[in-house]
């Protein structure tokens, strides 16, 4: 018999699993007929189903407001998962998903029955994991998702403590978690008489609730710093349209949507999620944004989550897409094999990539039609005001960016349904269809 | 966290209160616990935890004993004393030593 086996069973007969899943709080969980796997099943205990989730993400492309949101259900699970006396084997991060801005369990072998004096044993990766990189950003205002999509395994109190400044010593959370804990890990680490000391150390279950109560209270209150608005926060209300200009945008796009009717919308450049919002109104089913600018991600995922949206807004640099990581490359799924969907939006997008980013314009293109059968992709030309900031302080070296290369780049790969040109400076929604 | 079973355990002398707590906590020297963790905890966390619960503990006594003194002093000078402040914070601004989950 397998060894989690015992846990196993002793979980399910809390009831816990099934309390979760009606509480949509973990993926649900079939336990099949070991005979379905044929001879393979021979030192199998159980054969588990689960229904996919529409999209999978990883804590290095979500906002910061969506890694606090997972850390506060983190632990909000271990909480309800103690009460029936169940413990947590792990702390990882990966272990939690999002449907829209409601995180999810997805291991369902990661909970085991508690032991009286057990201690936290997933403390230290809950720390890498999810506090240390809401502290870069809470307390040095640096966003976590390049040094997290590098350190799959989250941010070491060792690295952090080295950066944070002195004044956080004063917290007293800060303190404990991070400098403490780095600072007994060197002295104890390589020391065997201290591993074995630590092994036979007891911790009462009072005692084990309370860090995680005092750790959650703390969580909820994380921030970002506060250092000036974003750049793009402000950029749905001040931008170069009219109102009439965005009515007949957004008109376009309603239409679009209510005849494709997409299952998965992916929203490149989605912003403060309007078009994202508008999309799921007129008939998309779960819309995927991204977008690069923190500040315009966390207010996408506070609107989902005010509004219960099937929408998720996730980090993402065009210019440089999270490839597939970890063992054999396999891990972690990069962008490219995720970004399967039924419709894309690539609005107000295109000429950041081919003159902020210097991408060919051809290959911009192509990567969105790449995404789905059919979508809009927006051509914002040089003499818009917003493309003109761009080219402020810069040479202009785009002699083939304009609506007619534009056009015959996008005619290469799909045909043009339909066009229409929505601001008197030249902006020109298309609407593509490859099918 | 002590606090919590003050207000519980109203009925009860001091002195019983303060065994039970130390009942509980040094019970639990005697229960066996999993050595092995599917994942290495750091021998730094372990050694926080365990230096964090004997603060707790050790904050959660000394209240104990500042109210029976004060209620030795108020039987002493004959006033009338509330039996119970309330919950108030433990160590600290960001942890609250409650017994609310």
């Amino acid at each position: 018999m397998p060894i989690a086996a015992d846990d196993f069973d002793f979980v399910r007969s809390t009831g816990l699993i099934d309390q979760l899943v009606a509480a949509d709080k973990l993926v649900a969980e079939v336990i099949l007929d070991k005979d379905i796997l044929g001879e393979v099943a021979s030192g199998v205990y159980h054969v588990l189903e689960h229904p996919r989730l529409p999209y999978i993400s990883y804590p290095y492309e979500w906002s910061f407001s969506a890694l606090k949101s997972a850390a506060l259900f983190h632990l909000d699970l271990q909480q309800a998962a103690l009460q029936k006396d169940v413990s947590l084997t792990d702390a990882t991060a990966y272990n939690v998903q999002f449907v829209g801005a409601k995180p999810i369990f997805i291991d369902h072998l990661s909970f085991s029955r508690y032991s009286e004096g057990e201690y936290w044993a997933g403390h230290r990766q809950f720390c890498e994991q999810f506090i240390n990189p809401l502290l870069l950003r809470s307390v040095l205002g640096i966003a976590h998702n390049a040094w997290y999509r590098g350190a799959l395994d989250g941010i070491s109190a060792e690295d952090l403590r080295n950066i944070l400044p002195w004044r956080s010593r004063l917290s007293w959370n800060i303190l404990t978690n991070v400098f403490m804990q780095a600072r007994l890990q060197k002295k104890s680490g390589a020391d065997i008489d201290a591993i074995h000391r630590a092994k036979s150390k007891r911790l009462p279950r009072i005692g084990y609730t309370q860090i995680l109560h005092g750790i959650r209270r703390w969580i909820a209150k994380l921030e970002p710093k506060a250092d000036g608005n974003s750049v793009w926060q402000d950029y749905a209300s001040d931008n170069s349209y009219t109102d009439e200009e965005n009515r007949k945008k957004r008109q376009f796009v309603a239409d679009f949507v209510t005849k494709v009717r997409p299952g998965l919308l992916l929203d490149v450049g989605c912003n403060t999620g309007d078009y994202s919002a508008l999309a799921l109104e007129n008939g998309a089913g779960y819309v995927v944004g991204f977008d690069f600018d923190q500040g315009a991600l966390d207010h996408a995922f506070h609107r989902s989550q005010r509004e219960s949206l099937n929408f998720l807004p996730l980090h993402l640099d065009a210019a440089n897409p999270n490839p597939a990581q970890g063992w054999r490359e396999s891990e972690r799924m990069g962008f490219q094999e995720r970004a399967n969907g039924d419709a894309v939006l690539g609005l107000a997008l295109i000429h950041h990539m081919a003159i902020a980013k210097n991408l060919p314009l051809g290959s911009a293109v192509n990567w969105l039609v790449e995404m789905a059968p059919q979508g809009i992709i927006e051509f914002v030309p040089k003499a818009d005001p917003m493309a003109q900031r761009l080219l402020l302080l810069r040479e202009d070296l785009f002699d083939d960016y304009n609506a007619s290369s534009f056009e015959s780049q996008l005619s290469r790969n799909a045909n043009i349904v339909s066009s229409l040109k929505v601001s008197g400076s030249g902006r020109t929604l298309y609407w593509f269809d490859r099918t | 966290m002590l606090a919590g079973l003050e207000a519980r355990n109203m009925a009860l002398s001091v002195e019983t209160r303060i065994y039970g707590v130390l009942a509980i906590v040094f019970g639990c020297l005697f229960y066996a616990v999993p050595c092995y963790a599917y994942i290495d905890p750091g021998t730094g966390s372990i050694i926080l935890q365990s230096i964090l619960a004997s603060i707790a503990v050790a904050i959660g006594l000394l209240r104990l004993y500042w109210y029976r003194f004060k209620s030795f002093v108020s039987n002493l000078t004959g006033t009338s004393q509330p039996q119970n402040d309330g919950n108030d914070s433990g160590f600290g601004q960001d942890a609250d030593i409650q017994n609310d989950s």
